[in-house]
């Protein structure tokens, strides 16, 4: 994918940071024009964390209150099956966010292979953590070539060859996440203190692996953030981002992809 | 595979169809045309017609949005060009649901709403229920059996 523009949005609405990669051939958009497009996306997100459909509401409940004999009856069929890929449609029909204790006490009391009843619990914990909001690392997605780097340290208070090398969780549980339409797509990252990190792709693929692939990146341009932005004296919180430093290694982390 | 609800909304702003699952396991559970889904139409208008705005804005005036994800639930659109919109709720695992609504549109809210002739050709019709403040539905009963008989065996599959 191509990435048309980055933009970063601070905790109240405001724009704080924008740049084009690729000049629009519609026109540029003005500063003013940003500005609304920022304000217009955090008013989305707060939308949209409103608009929980009632089924999802009703089966949240519904797994915070699992009866008890379902528990362990759900519980006893995983022990029971040793193959964990089936076990993938039982965890999500059972009230399993809780079934961590009841699994590992129905597994004496089903009398199986003690193995089969660890394996069942491993997968119950698996669900606790709710593996929907897990994003899979990508690796290398715009690092540069082992034999291109140059001399220093290139990347800030990291260690190569990666910023992070392990899967992570969005902490965007509720809000939007990615607009898909006829020309292109827009790709939100929002860290735990309400910053948000926008891009602006040409692809228009609406499928899971281009969002994983999103998060990914803007993860990458959130340790960016963190070592050229927060570690500069001369910035004053939620305002406009002015660093030369971020400026050259966000191209080119966009350069490598 | 799970659909979560179902939404019309005209070019007056107004919401003609609501149809919401509320059970996954019943496909005959939940609301039709609801009164307690007015507001919900209203934040789900006002997010799209936003959305709609600022792609337009980025890229050239006959772009539209496709589809809206989130971290819970995913908003598939269609829009069409006499102002109607379709649009479906499902969950994230869909990822492309445009045929369905190419369906939805053109052999069940053509056949039913759009040829019949006592069916209003226009969900508004004085020039104040022109401005998002239309109360009328569509009642007809085809209609609404047949979203149930298409939509239905999509809302409790897993």
């Amino acid at each position: 994918m191509a990435i048309k523009s980055l933009l970063i949005i601070n905790k109240s609405g405001g724009l704080v940071y924008q740049r084009d990669f690729i000049p629009s051939p519609h026109g540029k958009m003005n500063s003013n024009e940003y500005l609304i497009l920022a304000g217009t996306l955090h008013g989305v997100v707060a939308i949209a964390s409103q608009l929980t459909p009632k089924a999802l509401q009703v089966s949240s409940t519904q797994n915070l209150l699992p009866l008890p004999s379902q528990a362990t009856a759900t519980a006893a069929n995983a022990a029971n099956a040793t193959n964990t890929a089936n076990n993938g449609s039982t965890t999500a029909l059972g009230g399993y966010g809780d079934g961590a204790g009841s699994g590992s006490g129905s597994g004496s009391a089903a009398n199986s292979s003690p193995s089969a009843a660890a394996a069942a619990t491993a997968v119950a914990a698996a669900a606790a953590a709710a593996p929907e909001h897990t994003v899979p690392y990508i690796p290398s997605l715009g690092m540069a070539a082992n034999d291109s780097k140059p001399p220093g340290r290139p990347m800030g208070s990291y260690l190569a060859p990666d910023y992070f090398s392990d899967s992570f969780i969005s902490w965007n549980k509720s809000g939007l996440k990615s607009i898909v339409t006829n020309d292109f797509s827009i790709f939100l990252y929002q860290s735990l203190t309400g910053v948000k990190f926008v891009l602006i792709s040409t692809q228009q693929s609406t499928s899971n692996a281009a969002l994983h692939l999103a998060d990914n990146l803007l993860r990458k341009v959130y340790c960016l953030y963190s070592d050229y932005v927060m570690k500069n004296p001369f910035y004053s919180a939620d305002m406009l981002i002015r660093s030369e430093p971020f400026d050259k290694k966000l191209h080119a982390l966009v350069a490598n992809l | 595979m799970a659909i979560y609800s179902f939404w019309i909304f005209d070019r007056h702003c107004n919401c003609i169809f609501d149809r919401e699952w509320t059970l996954k396991a019943d496909s005959s559970s939940g609301t039709t045309n609801s009164k307690q889904n007015e507001d919900t139409a209203k934040l789900i208008y006002g997010m799209i017609y936003s959305l709609q705005s600022i792609s337009r804005r980025i890229s050239s005036s006959t772009n539209s949005v496709k589809t809206i994800s989130t971290g819970k639930y995913r908003i598939h659109l269609l829009p069409t060009t006499t102002g109607i919109w379709f649009v479906l709720f499902s969950d994230l695992k869909q990822q492309d649901l445009s045929q369905v609504l190419q369906y939805l549109y053109g052999e069940i809210y053509v056949r039913y709403v759009a040829r019949n002739m006592l069916s209003p050709v226009d969900f508004a019709e004085s020039t104040n229920e022109t401005r998002g403040q239309g109360f009328r539905k569509i009642n007809n009963r085809n209609f609404i059996r047949a979203v149930d008989r298409f939509l239905g065996p999509m809302v409790s599959q897993l």
